[in-house]
């Protein structure tokens, strides 16, 4: 049984044209990741769009390689220009650039690549075994537990709210009155449509997407369009590539902070980058006498890089399982499935099998398709980084615009991410995170309908939320969570000012 | 010129300001539900919301009050108008856009470019192709229906 769905996995995933949307994947990801100021999740959401006409493997491939690449293309900016392109890639900068400095750029990058590769690699191993056992279990929940799953999802406002957890909750609480606009599923009635016929079917997720990350960010970068200009890799000098002992005496610590990243990633409001600066601490810790971290340590780049790359394949593990994104680029890609007709949670495996194995197959094909266009095309990367940035914001602006209209031929589409485009560039001056904002919307829904579903069940009573063992647990396990992630956020901003102190020192 | 504001203390006010908003349009927007609902209506998660809008609100006004726990920050105005005029160059956008995608982001594109200075002519024609190929992208590739 087990072997028929993953064989026709695998004759869903081996097509040539899942070969090219995988390196397009990869390709576009990296490219986003290594420009300071772009991302991962600013890639998805632009180029999501452009798979509504895909078939769902094709697309979900391409998305999800975007996500691996974009936490590789991280490191390029960290190691030669000392700015992260991303946030998981903040850690990789303190042994990455003064190696570069060292005159050994193409060792660093060489290095990151590798660490990335085994980190992504064992993250979608584990994500490809453990997600069908999780939803073994998880197949059996009802609506309570539903319901206080979602409540432990919303716990991840905690961690993603920056400086202040009460205005992550404004935010989220923005989201989940979004998802209220048209009509309500339970009663049939109408809810904040304004007599506006268009709104009948609510507010799409995708447009207010397109609006908070990509238009707000284009808002912030007209007043900022300095040239970001990545450093050319110097010339290359002899012995600055990476070597078998590289490899051989880093690899034990690439293997370690890999299962590091893998672990934290799969706990929802984690991530890569707190990943890093554990799998970064746990290697300094354990080094030798003769390794100085700070100052251009090999492992000083394998750690992070392997960790932040085994989070994300893992981050995977709670969307897919239990329907619950762990971080922003989950949510993002939780829209991607949902709008390919993949229901994500307890189910998915249950109703889509051959088609999950497929994507998670790919995952870790994808890996494979990231080291080599590393290995082959990083001297391209380099150049792509040097892009105008005013050229650059015009052309996102135009193709989000396409997007949102793409999303439904629809101008009302267009109307709301321009709309929510200038809320959040707002809400930003008042520093209210956006990331609650996609939580709310997504799991808000999911809280209130089960919610009802459960009191019809009980007759009204609440009890049934501390009567059954599971849905208890999970209740519980929320505030866990939300002590457990303000105090690790809260060490993560330390170190990472601490990092940074020392970067602006430099 | 610069705007000085104190972040917290703005943010709450914002806050309160958009529950009170959000209790008086429910009653307006949302019917009333008689379906057998154990206390739970259509209007519940909103009235919630708007309710956690004014706790959250009344709670930053103290930490930044009582508790001197904000941040002062600074709007540089001339900086923010120019955000603010591209933000009207947005709305004059989803004006345009109901003449067609291809003029209307063409000029959205265009005036992007100048909004962020750039002298270059080749970026501009760049920016018209990319209109035109993502017109046709959409339209002949992905099927999709562009007006």
């Amino acid at each position: 049984m087990m072997i028929d769905v993953i064989i026709s996995a695998l004759e869903q995933l081996v097509t040539v044209q899942n070969l090219i949307v995988l390196n397009i994947g990869i390709f576009i990801g990296i490219i986003f990741g290594s420009i300071p100021g772009l991302n991962g999740n600013l890639a998805i959401t632009v180029l999501l769009p452009f798979t509504f006409k895909m078939n769902t493997v094709p697309a979900l491939l391409m998305l999800v390689s975007i996500f691996f690449g974009a936490n590789f293309g991280g490191s390029i900016s960290s190691i030669l220009i000392n700015t992260p392109g991303t946030n998981a890639a903040a850690a990789t900068l303190l042994d990455g650039y003064p190696m570069c400095k060292n005159g050994q750029p193409r060792r660093a990058l060489d290095m990151a690549l590798v660490a990335s590769t085994v980190g992504g690699l064992i993250s979608a191993l584990c994500l490809l075994f453990f997600s069908p056992q999780i939803s073994k279990v998880a197949i059996r929940f009802g609506s309570p537990e539903y319901f206080a799953l979602a409540l432990f999802g919303l716990s991840v406002i905690a961690s993603v709210s920056g400086k202040s957890i009460l205005k992550g909750l404004i935010s989220g609480g923005l989201g989940i009155l979004l998802a209220t606009v048209g009509m309500d599923s339970v009663s049939g009635l109408t809810r904040f449509t304004f007599g506006n016929l268009r709104l009948y079917n609510g507010v799409k997720m995708l447009s207010v997407l397109l609006g908070v990350y990509a238009i707000a960010q284009m808002i912030g970068r007209i007043n900022h369009t300095e040239e970001v200009i990545a450093a050319d890799m110097k010339e290359t000098e002899a012995g600055d590539r990476i070597s078998k002992e590289d490899v051989k005496k880093t690899l034990p610590t690439m293997l370690k902070s890999s299962f590091i990243g893998a672990f934290i990633g799969a706990i929802p409001g984690t991530g890569g980058a707190i990943a890093s600066f554990i799998a970064y601490n746990e290697a300094k810790r354990c080094a030798k006498s003769d390794e100085k971290f700070g100052e251009g340590e090999i492992k000083g780049i394998a750690a992070p890089e392997s960790a932040n790359n085994g989070a994300t394949a893992a981050t995977l593990i709670p969307l897919l399982t239990l329907g619950i994104p762990g971080d922003v680029v989950a949510a993002t890609l939780l829209g991607a499935f949902t709008m390919h007709g993949l229901v994500v949670g307890p189910k998915l495996f249950a109703n889509s099998g051959p088609l999950v194995y497929a994507v998670l197959i790919g995952c870790v094909v994808s890996q494979f398709v990231m080291f080599f266009q590393g290995k082959y095309l990083l001297k391209l990367f380099v150049k792509i980084t040097h892009i105008p940035q005013d050229l650059l914001t015009s052309a996102l602006v135009v193709t989000c615009c396409a997007g949102a209209f793409a999303i439904g031929n629809s101008e009302m589409d267009v109307y709301v991410m321009l709309l929510f485009g200038g809320i959040a560039y707002l809400m930003q001056k008042l520093d209210f995170p956006p990331v609650p904002i996609v939580l709310g919307m997504v799991l808000g829904p999911i809280a209130e309908s089960n919610l009802r579903n459960s009191l019809v069940m009980s007759a009204g009573s609440w009890t049934i939320f501390v009567t059954r063992p599971i849905c208890f647990a999970f209740i519980v396990l929320t505030f866990v969570l939300v002590i457990i992630l303000k105090k690790g956020e809260a060490r993560q901003r330390k170190a990472t000012n601490r990092f940074m102190g020392k970067k602006s020192e430099e | 010129m610069e705007i000085k504001y104190r972040s917290n203390l703005t943010a709450g006010f914002v806050s309160i300001g958009l529950g009170i908003i959000c209790s008086i349009l429910v009653p307006m927007q949302i019917g009333v539900d008689y379906a057998l609902t154990y206390g739970i209506t259509s209007r519940t998660v909103p009235y919630a919301v708007a309710a956690l809008w004014v706790a959250c609100g009344i709670i930053l006004i103290v930490q930044s009050l009582w508790l001197k726990k904000d941040e002062v920050k600074v709007l540089r105005v001339k900086q923010e108008l120019k955000a603010v005029a591209y933000m009207l160059v947005l709305l004059v956008y989803s004006l345009l856009f109901k003449t067609g995608f291809l003029l209307s982001t063409m000029f959205l594109g265009v005036v992007t470019l100048a909004f962020t200075k750039s002298k270059n002519k080749l970026y501009y024609v760049i920016i018209l192709i990319l209109v035109g190929a993502l017109y046709l992208l959409f339209k002949e590739v992905l099927q999709v229906q562009m007006n």
